[in-house]
């Protein structure tokens, strides 16, 4: 267990503590908290997906949850050293011109 | 992208949730922001899942799987969910399991407990004329017994 928590540390650039805490907390409950249909959805949507496999839709399902969070993140970081407290979409786009994992965003939250 | 809205949004709640969560206490999220962000996971999903889906035909598989979504991560710079989701997938494949066991589990029990009243509905077809005569046969033994407890059985040894 303590080898988890070590690990998340260590390896994820956005969940310190929150990480671990989750993933513990996530074995005892549920595993996931956005909808797996939904996002299963989403997937058979592109016409190109003949199968989805549910290990496949479970991760995609993951990694979005961990998207938004590391997004969030991202979006604070940039206005973190102005005085204002809310985040607008401003600052987001900041993000998606300015890093390239964001990139492939450009022009879809308009 | 534009045709469903409706089918290609997450739950607004979750998303919401999701960011608190994930920003200090006091900072607050604009709704156009927030609903900017939950359009992007949306996107995320889309790209992520075109992305995996290249990885499989690559494989020449058509079934999308766990190994491609992770390959379509790196691809996407976003390697560092990786170690983590892995832990995730350890996990969700356990719940599956104990899942599956489970429903074996109900599925035993439902079958036996089907065959019990079988079983009853037999003993009391096939035996209703026989056993009256099987219970007086008890009867006779359970006389006899007394007699012989009378008798001997039940006299002490000592007494002998």
């Amino acid at each position: 267990m303590s080898m988890e928590i070590t690990d998340n540390a260590k390896t994820s650039k956005c969940l310190g503590n929150t990480g671990s805490e989750h993933l513990e907390t996530e074995k005892c409950e549920r595993l996931t908290r956005l909808p797996i249909a939904r996002i299963r959805t989403l997937v058979k949507a592109d016409d190109d997906v003949s199968i989805a496999s549910q290990e496949s839709i479970f991760l995609i399902t993951k990694a979005t949850e961990l998207f938004v969070e590391c997004l969030a993140k991202n979006v604070y970081k940039v206005m973190q050293g102005q005085k204002r407290k809310t985040i607008y979409k401003k600052d987001l786009d900041s993000i998606v011109e300015t890093l390239d994992e964001y990139a492939f965003l450009e022009g879809a939250l308009e | 992208m534009a045709e469903k809205p409706e089918d290609l949004n997450l739950p607004n709640s979750v998303i919401a949730r999701i960011i608190k969560e994930a920003l200090p206490e006091g900072v607050i999220i604009s709704k156009e922001s927030r609903s900017a962000i939950s359009k992007a996971a949306s996107v995320f999903v889309l790209y992520c899942t075109s992305c995996a889906n290249n990885y499989a035909l690559q494989q020449k598989r058509k079934t999308l799987k766990d190994v491609d979504v992770l390959a379509a991560l790196e691809e996407m710079e976003f390697e560092n969910f990786v170690p983590q989701l892995k832990q995730f997938l350890e996990a969700f494949k356990l719940e599956q399991k104990g899942k599956k066991t489970a429903l074996e589990k109900r599925r035993k029990a439902k079958e036996s407990s089907a065959n019990t009243p079988e079983l009853t509905s037999d003993v009391e077809k096939a035996d209703a004329a026989g056993i009256g005569a099987e219970m007086g046969n008890l009867d006779e033994l359970l006389v006899m017994d007394t007699d012989d407890g009378a008798n001997n059985k039940f006299e002490p040894i000592n007494s002998n």
